[in-house]
């Protein structure tokens, strides 16, 4: 790829920086909803949640997970991503705050390319789970 | 019970533009704000890492057209969600996608009855013929409650 605007030199143990989401609002989850065509009502009209067992609407998944790829991405650089993978683990509802987290599990070479693999998470204020993922992404030597 | 006779069952090709007013909009989205993605990198403004989920926005109304799987959509959760990536994606690019069942397959629940796992691939072309993208969706059926 050629779009990488700055390959970082990783090490096994390095960690991404320290940040959090301001607390996710009502506001973000519309945002997300039109910029992805996501209409699923559950995210948006409390009555629906409320109908079908949650305390109010939550996040799209993909909401939170697009959240945890644009910190990688300022970690790393844009165009450094060569995959990215995550498991949903817990709904995020508005008032929460997304603590990201991303750790350096192995650094390989694929095709004489260097590659870091990546473990990555979204943790919520309680410090409980709401996304885990792995990603590898090119870097520097 | 799912139907994995689904298995490798095409569900459709979509093409669809990838336009930087989008780009943007997505990018504020996810609460990004890198210049890269509406100013450009080297070589133009790129799309970021899951703005593939967009092609939502390109199915028929209603989702793609799904194949007799046996799904309960009542039930069933996102699970997990995959990116590969091959080549970056561009303001100005045609991207087309093409989507089918690539597996069927389920897990004993420690709660008793079985967890059903189907995914989801969709494969992403730009105008040149070159394989950006893979995207894999992973749906989660947990069993029936009594």
């Amino acid at each position: 790829m050629t779009a990488t605007a700055n390959e970082r030199v990783l090490e096994v143990g390095d960690k991404g920086p320290d940040w959090s989401s301001p607390p996710v609002t009502r506001t973000d989850l519309v945002r997300y909803a039109g910029a992805s065509g996501d209409m699923n009502p559950v995210h948006h009209d409390d009555t629906v949640a409320q109908a079908v067992g949650n305390p109010s609407v939550f996040a799209h998944g993909m909401f939170t997970a697009g959240v945890l790829s644009s910190y990688l991405v300022n970690w790393l650089g844009v165009g450094s991503l060569r995959s990215f993978k995550v498991r949903f683990r817990d709904k995020v509802f508005p008032g929460d705050i997304l603590c990201c987290n991303a750790e350096v599990t192995a650094v390989e070479e694929a095709d004489g390319i260097p590659l870091a693999r990546i473990n990555c998470s979204v943790t919520r204020q309680d410090g409980s789970v709401a996304i885990e993922g792995t990603a590898t992404a090119r870097c520097g030597r | 019970m799912l139907n994995k006779e689904a298995i490798g069952t095409v569900l459709g090709e979509v093409t669809f533009p990838v336009e930087l007013g989008k780009v943007r909009e997505f990018a504020q989205a996810v609460l990004a704000d890198n210049p890269e993605y509406d100013r450009g990198a080297p070589d133009g403004p790129v799309a970021p890492p899951t703005f593939l989920q967009t092609l939502a926005l390109w199915e028929p109304e209603g989702g793609a057209q799904l194949p007799d799987i046996g799904l309960d959509y009542l039930r069933v959760l996102h699970g997990e969600q995959e990116f590969e990536y091959f080549a970056p994606i561009y303001v100005g690019d045609e991207i087309t996608a093409t989507s089918r069942v690539s597996d069927i397959y389920s897990k004993p629940s420690t709660k008793g009855g079985d967890l059903w796992f189907v995914v989801f691939e969709n494969e992403f072309e730009n105008q040149r013929g070159e394989r950006v993208a893979v995207s894999r969706m992973t749906l989660v059926q947990p069993p029936k409650r009594s």
